[in-house]
């Protein structure tokens, strides 16, 4: 199963060169930079040549015994002490400070913590277990901040002078590497931060979320702000997640907060729109199939929850090392919805516009004359942001304006460039205005197009509600053809419903109650004369014979 | 002279029954959904409940681990779905769950019925109450047939054959 955003979908209008340019600085980054290695060894360095790690054992083993454990078992659970002891690095030879030996003995340790760690995930009803795991993990709450309880100890002298070494030789190392832990807050630890990644696969994880949202982003507004807040929400995402949420030797990196921050500003200029998912499932379609999803319910969802979840858990497991900095990333996403919505209520646009540029591209669009050349235009605009109603509007109010009275034969006479512009988009523009409350704009819409020309033709598209509550509305503004064309179109297309006889019945009173007119008779002969399955053909054949028999 | 308008009440029978593939596709999107929530609710009582769970606490720990399921089921199932019968996966998908008599508004009983106990049943037969889709026309898993409901897809919108 894979699920994959893909964005809104839609075309774009201007080359994403902030974003492009910062993606491209960041594969450049990490192809370029290799200090990673040597940030990774120098901690080890750091730890062995100040026993830090050492000393935070010893102390962990004087707290255990203190809550009355075992010496065996609380030398065994000393491993799982994380000071001094990063995590993620493999053994590597050719390090000058530390020794083969230190390193296969450092590859042990790992494994064996890592056992210990599975074991105590999966406590379930040993009260033993849980006790060693509950003091494992107080002692790493307490340690950092001195409690009283860590405080008391003898050996906490020991470990405290030890961890002041570990600091002086970790801030040592990284102010020569541009490192970013806790000590080392600086604009060249922040910066180099977000230009590194930790492997490939963190790169092309946060590149392609960066791509995905980034593109559509940087449309809605100035390049220079865009790149202002991805680089404020970034280093703000960094310093709060360094300063708060990390342990003091843990080193951050990757621009996972400046995506975040992207992510956000595409939350807020993107609220009301839809966005695409790829979902692709195990079955016989191995292409999978791809959903739009309103962008103000997935997103937070989606995204956001994950990240709030990942770093409670975070928060509450002392155990569990925390490879994902899920406060930057929240930290990120919340400055870049506040500069997005700062930026939104800065340059407000009219409702179902999202991109400043289409404000442009409309009186572009109101000044061209040729028909052809607008519907065309108006065609592009949609593909970009196909919520625009004003757009529509004016592409469907031109199309209707040329479309011919009378013609022989519709399926030739009306051209076919209007025909494709009103069967893409005059049902939608009926189903959007009636669904926000603004049936009488989609009436005049309808009304336009002439008696000759069936409904079915352009309004295929459009749903039930939309059609009866036109109808609806054009029998309470006394247009009762225009109504009755919509009821045929109802009974046309819904055979099968249960409200056909309603409708066909009170369709029938309708026609029984049309004025005697000869603008009507002609209305009817000639509706009759294209519309020959209509499934109110029959009623209106029998009105019209009434008729000629009562004037004869 | 303008007349009273037909009050019709939108007819589902018109739609088409979901299927099988569409279903599928809405209970992954709605479990990825979903799944961040359901954590969420759950990681505060984290260590409470290994504690109950490590000190033999069994009865209290059933209780709050009923309850820490429920929570997110009722928020992200229950109540989307008795409010306007879609959960955010079949919005997304356009699938709509109507009662087996066309009628929009399911009873608060009968979303319970089909969320908690019917799945619940569903899954206690090893997914059989599931499969029970594959045999009948208007694809009704256990659930459905519990709750006397239906699932529709809402985007067919078109005469059922």
């Amino acid at each position: 199963m894979l699920i994959l955003p893909l964005g809104l979908g839609t075309k774009l209008r201007r080359m994403p060169i902030v974003t492009l340019m910062l993606a491209s600085v960041w594969i450049g980054a990490f192809v370029v930079d290799r200090s990673e290695q040597k940030i990774t060894d120098g901690i080890f360095a750091a730890a062995a040549k100040t026993g830090v790690r050492d000393a935070a054992r010893k102390l962990f083993v004087e707290y255990c015994l203190g809550k009355h454990g075992k010496p065996s078992l609380c030398e065994r659970y000393a491993v799982l002490i994380r000071t001094g002891f990063p995590h993620k690095t493999k053994i590597r030879d050719g390090v000058p400070e530390l020794s083969k030996k230190d390193f296969e003995g450092l590859g042990n340790e790992q494994s064996h913590a890592s056992t210990l760690r599975d074991r105590f995930s999966h406590c379930g009803a040993s009260p033993l277990c849980f006790k060693y795991k509950e003091m494992v993990w107080s002692f790493s709450a307490a340690q950092p901040f001195g409690s009283p309880a860590v405080k008391l100890l003898s050996t906490y002298s020991n470990y405290v002078k030890a961890e002041q070494r570990y600091l002086a030789e970790l801030r040592r190392m990284c102010l020569n590497a541009q490192c970013l832990v806790r000590g080392n807050i600086n604009l060249g630890s922040v910066a180099w931060s977000q230009l590194r990644h930790g492997s490939l696969s963190h790169l092309l994880g946060n590149l392609l979320a960066f791509l995905i949202f980034g593109i559509y982003a940087e449309q809605r507004t100035n390049r220079l702000l865009y790149l202002a807040i991805i680089l404020l929400g970034g280093s703000l995402g960094m310093i709060v997640h360094t300063q708060f949420f990390a342990g003091y030797d843990t080193i951050a990196l990757g621009a996972s907060a400046n995506v975040s921050a992207v992510m956000g500003m595409f939350y807020v200029f993107f609220f009301h729109s839809r966005m695409r998912f790829l979902v692709w499932l195990p079955r016989r379609i191995y292409l999978g199939s791809s959903f739009f999803a309103e962008v103000r319910y997935c997103f937070p969802l989606f995204f956001v929850l994950a990240d709030i979840a990942g770093g409670l858990d975070n928060g509450f497991s002392g155990l569990r090392l925390a490879n994902v900095a899920h406060m930057a990333h929240v930290t990120g996403f919340l400055l870049g919805v506040l500069g997005a919505l700062a930026i939104v209520n800065w340059r407000r646009l009219p409702k179902t516009f999202i991109y400043e540029s289409e404000l442009d591209d409309l009186r572009r669009l109101e000044g061209i004359r040729s028909l052809g050349m607008q519907l065309a235009f108006a065609n592009r605009m949609l593909e970009r942001n196909p919520e625009n109603l004003r757009v529509r509007e004016i592409g469907c109010a031109a199309a209707l304006r040329w479309i011919p009275q009378n013609p022989v034969h519709y399926g030739t006479s009306i051209k076919a460039q209007i025909s494709k512009f009103l069967r893409d988009h005059l049902a939608t523009f009926c189903a959007m205005n009636t669904r926000a409350g603004n049936v009488a704009l989609a009436s005049q819409f309808v009304e336009r197009l002439p008696v000759t020309i069936p409904y079915q033709l352009f309004l295929a598209n459009a749903g039930q509600k939309t059609i009866l509550t036109l109808a609806n509305f054009s029998v309470t503004h006394a247009n009762p053809w225009v109504a009755l064309r919509l009821y045929d179109l109802f009974l046309m297309k819904y055979p099968l419903s249960s409200s056909y006889e309603r409708v066909e019945s009170y369709c029938a009173d309708l026609i029984s109650q049309l004025a005697d007119t000869t603008a009507n008779m002609r209305s009817a002969s000639s509706y009759l004369k294209l519309h020959l399955n209509s499934p109110l053909a029959a009623r209106f054949g029998a009105w019209l014979s009434n008729l000629e028999l009562r004037s004869a | 002279m303008p007349r009273a308008p037909l009050i019709v009440a939108e007819d589902f029978s018109v739609y088409r029954p979901a299927s099988i593939v569409q279903r599928w596709y809405a209970i992954t999107l709605d479990l990825a959904f979903f799944g961040p929530m359901n954590l969420l609710v759950s990681i505060p009582f984290a260590r409470y409940t290994e504690q109950l769970e490590a000190y033999g606490h069994s009865s209290r720990l059933m209780i709050l681990s009923v309850i820490l399921k429920i929570i997110p089921v009722i928020i992200y199932f229950v109540w989307p779905t008795w409010v306007n019968g879609q959960t955010l996966g079949k919005r997304i998908v356009g699938l709509k769950v109507i009662r087996t008599d066309w009628g929009p508004q399911l009873s608060f009983g009968a979303v319970l019925m089909r969320e908690i106990i019917g799945k619940l049943l569903g899954l206690a037969l090893l997914g059989g109450g599931f499969l029970m889709m594959l045999f009948n026309r208007r694809c009704q898993a256990l659930h459905d047939h519990l709750s006397a409901t239906c699932v529709i897809d809402y985007r067919s919108d078109r005469p059922s054959a």
